[in-house]
């Protein structure tokens, strides 16, 4: 059924025919015309509700279906007749009765002097009941473009000066429909009327179904019951116009100058309409809140994406470099608690002992898995491999603690003003853990911050982490070892029990400050 | 007025070689007459572009313009009445997988979406915006209900005549933004509600001030800047930790900071303030 009126056109190209138009009038208040290869044919409807049909078919003329007389196909007669039905100006406002009066047929032989003589006759008649009739004729407010005859699409104007522009202007009307697809298939099957050429629309008229306008200027004064398709040319929608659908323009022009639409008014500027989605048949209801998600690509996300992109990295690598502190300074002060006193003595041989923490560490890590190796081969119990691999666990973030302990340790001996003025200047491990955890953090959260600046500052940012992440290697690494050395914090390593005293023992500056302050 | 960074930035997006799918631009307008409609909701969701919202001209409802890449997005619209309300839905689904929309910038050639509101039709608007350069002038639309969302954007948003209806309630959520809303005296707002996360927020409450508001603004990281016109009354309550409020000529009365002519003013607007970190700056309009 898509596609159904497009066989209807195709058809009146194949045999000249389906045009027609109307006209409201006294006494005659409609009017079809029906042409085809081998008839044509003019319907008036009148005021009382009775028809004329005036058919010249296969040389017949016949009246309601009576022949009247003859013509010769082709002929004078003929060619007189089609280009009264087909002459815009016979069916443009009221007095179409009076027009038909007033033709004059051109005639050529005895027979078709008779048949003219009975056409002018027929219609002198009709003239003189529609004036006759006239101030009781009941005007209807509206009248219908009828043209479908028998479902066909109404082409307009019904002058048809060129059937190749209007070839030309079905199939591109043809190609747009496909084009637009389900979303005018309520116009496409309720189309009425297909305009290609100049015409108007009466005030008072009414199109009851959809229009489509291929080419020309369209003055709508009147009512479209249905959808307007605007493929080229001008639609103007005057003050008394009015759509009870919607305005779809795919090409041309639209001129709203006051006229009223019921529907959406929409203009595709550039591009394919392809899959824009109108509610002209479409209900997208249920797919409104379906949630959107924007990817951008690297390095083609352009300005705007790259903002958020380089905020979000910031924000995000600031905020796990919180995360990180909190969970490790969590961990930090368990450990504090439960095992301060070898917490210190790893702390201390990492600060004192830093080389060969390094060195024992470095020799760990690589020793790890051949011992574990060993073990599984070279088995004595079962019970040694969950142990080994729990100590090795247990090592690793506890030495990565220790080294934090001894940053801490090593920032509170520093003379750093403003640790002074936010009072922050503490001497418990608790402090040493957070504030060496808060150091050793630091430049993934710097780092981080970068992105910030976008690409210019790409390189740096990569060094920067790349500094981080060897600092962070190197603390655990050494942490590793300085677990390893004192057996877990359980006995002091090579450096003298004089210097843990020293280091446990408070700075003499501290002191002689202490003392300064004491005697002042 | 693109700034020279946006300039440089997408001057380097044109160098930058793109192998993705090439962009299918597509322009449509879509309007439609106010006809019997006496009230609207509009809801408008803009992910990537320009967004400009303006008044539309006499007689229509709305009036979209709009430009987008139909290689990657497609836009929807959906339209309702109920009796003579009605309310239109504006979006877009991504053409990639599970929704998805790869949105790229190529040249100077960007999407844009161009909103006309009805200038009579009383409208209850809502506007979700991701990453865009928005430019919002609602004065002349008759506004009952104001939402504006952002996430990544910068947003120039103003009230450049008075409401010519009460609005019951204005809201702001600006993630990392660049905001700027002007002449919000103008929009006769009940109350206010600012949320915003990361970025330079100024809140211009200049205009034509015609009752008591209030207004809670809460405020994440970055600057934010107030500016009040000197005949109208604020007090601001202040709540928050590591934020500085710099408020020439204001004076702390039971807690709150009072502007000068709080007890001769003829409107008051009463605003708490919860900021987290950052700078805050009151100023009076010159």
């Amino acid at each position: 059924m898509r596609h159904g009126w497009m066989t209807a056109v195709a058809v009146a190209f194949l045999w000249p025919a389906g045009a027609g138009l109307m006209a409201q009038e006294q006494g005659v208040t409609g009017s079809t015309v029906s042409l085809a290869a081998g008839a044509a044919s003019l319907e008036l409807a009148l005021a009382d509700g009775e028809a004329r049909v005036i058919s010249l078919r296969e040389g017949e003329v016949l009246i309601d279906g009576e022949v009247r007389g003859s013509y010769e196909p082709g002929g004078t007669l003929d060619s007189s007749w089609r280009s009264l039905l087909t002459s815009p100006a016979l069916f443009e406002g009221p007095g179409l009765a009076d027009r038909l009066a007033g033709w004059m047929p051109d005639v050529s032989g005895d027979a078709e002097v008779a048949s003219g003589t009975a056409l002018e006759s027929l219609f002198d008649r009709l003239a003189e009941s529609s004036n006759r009739t006239a101030a009781a004729a009941v005007i209807p407010q509206s009248a219908t473009i009828d043209l479908s005859g028998g479902g066909q699409v109404a082409i307009a104007p019904g002058r048809i000066t060129s059937l190749g522009e209007l070839t030309r202007g079905v199939e591109l009307l043809s190609r747009q429909l496909q084009v637009l697809g389900g979303q005018v298939a309520g116009l496409e099957e309720n189309l009425a009327l297909v305009v290609h050429d100049d015409y108007t629309v009466g005030a008072n008229q009414l199109v009851e179904g959809s229009l489509a306008l291929l080419s020309g200027e369209l003055d709508l004064e009147g009512t479209v019951d249905g959808d307007v398709l605007v493929l080229d040319g001008t639609l103007t929608l005057s003050r008394s116009a009015n759509v009870t659908g919607d305005i779809l323009q795919v090409g041309g022009d639209v001129i709203d100058a006051g006229g009223r639409v019921s529907g959406e008014m929409v203009s595709l500027l550039a591009g394919e309409l392809g899959d824009l989605v109108s509610d002209f048949e479409v209900d997208l209801a249920d797919e409104i809140d379906r949630p959107v998600r924007v990817n951008v690509r690297s390095n083609q996300r352009g300005f705007f994406g790259s903002i958020g992109h380089n905020i979000g990295h910031a924000i995000g690598g600031v905020m796990a470099s919180v995360v990180w502190l909190l969970a490790l300074a969590v961990l930090g002060f368990v450990v504090v608690y439960f095992f301060r006193s070898r917490l210190e003595v790893a702390a201390a041989v990492v600060r004192m002992d830093t080389v060969r923490s390094f060195g024992v560490g470095l020799a760990g890590q690589l020793l790890v898995l051949p011992i574990l190796l060993l073990l599984v081969v070279g088995i004595v119990t079962w019970l040694v491999i969950p142990v080994y691999a729990l100590a090795v666990a247990l090592a690793i973030p506890a030495g990565y603690l220790a080294v934090a302990h001894a940053v801490g340790e090593g920032v509170q001996e520093q003379r750093f003003d403003w640790m002074d003025r936010f009072n922050l200047r503490r001497g418990s491990s608790y402090h040493y853990v957070f504030i060496g955890l808060f150091f050793l953090l630091a430049p993934f959260a710097i780092a981080s911050v970068l992105y910030l600046l976008g690409g210019m500052l790409g390189f740096v940012r990569g060094l920067m982490f790349f500094a981080a992440t060897v600092l962070t290697w190197a603390a655990v690494t050494t942490g590793f070892g300085a677990i390893i050395i004192t057996r877990g914090g359980g006995r002091k390593g090579r450096a003298s029990q004089a210097d843990f005293d020293d280091l446990f023992s408070t700075p003499d500056s501290f002191e002689s400050e202490s003392e300064g302050e004491a005697s002042a | 007025m693109l700034r020279p960074s946006l300039v440089v930035a997408l001057m380097l997006a044109t160098a930058t070689p793109l192998a993705a799918q090439e962009a299918d631009w597509t322009e449509v307008r879509a309007r439609r007459q106010a006809g019997d409609i006496e009230s609207v909701t509009v809801d408008v969701e803009y992910v990537a572009g320009e967004l400009r919202v303006a008044p539309a001209n006499d007689g229509l409802l709305y009036d979209t313009h709009l430009k987008y890449d139909a290689a990657r997005m497609r836009p929807e619209r959906n339209w309702s009445v109920d009796g003579n309300a009605a309310r239109l839905d504006l979006s877009f689904e991504g053409l990639g997988d599970d929704g998805d929309m790869d949105i790229e910038f190529e040249g100077d050639e960007n999407g844009f979406l161009e909103l006309g509101l009805s200038q009579a039709v009383p409208t209850d608007l809502r506007i979700r915006v991701g990453a865009a350069l928005s430019e919002v002038d609602l004065g002349g639309v008759p506004l009952t209900r104001l939402v504006y969302q952002t996430g990544a954007s910068e947003t120039d948003l103003r009230f450049g005549t008075p409401n010519s209806l009460r609005m019951e309630h204005l809201e702001f959520a600006v993630g990392a933004a660049e905001f700027s809303a002007t002449e919000l005296g103008n929009a006769r707002f009940d109350e206010m509600e600012f949320t915003g996360g990361v970025g330079d927020i100024t809140l211009d409450f200049t205009g034509d001030w015609s009752k008591d508001a209030s207004a809670a603004i809460k405020m994440g990281l970055g600057s934010l800047t107030l500016v009040f016109p000197e005949d109208l009354g604020v007090r601001i309550t202040k709540k928050g930790f590591l934020a500085s409020l710099d408020a020439p000529g204001f004076t702390k009365v039971d807690g709150s900071w009072q502007s000068p002519g709080w007890d001769s003013a003829t409107h008051h607007l009463e605003i708490q303030l919860v900021s987290a970190l950052g700078s805050i700056e009151v100023r009076q309009a010159d």
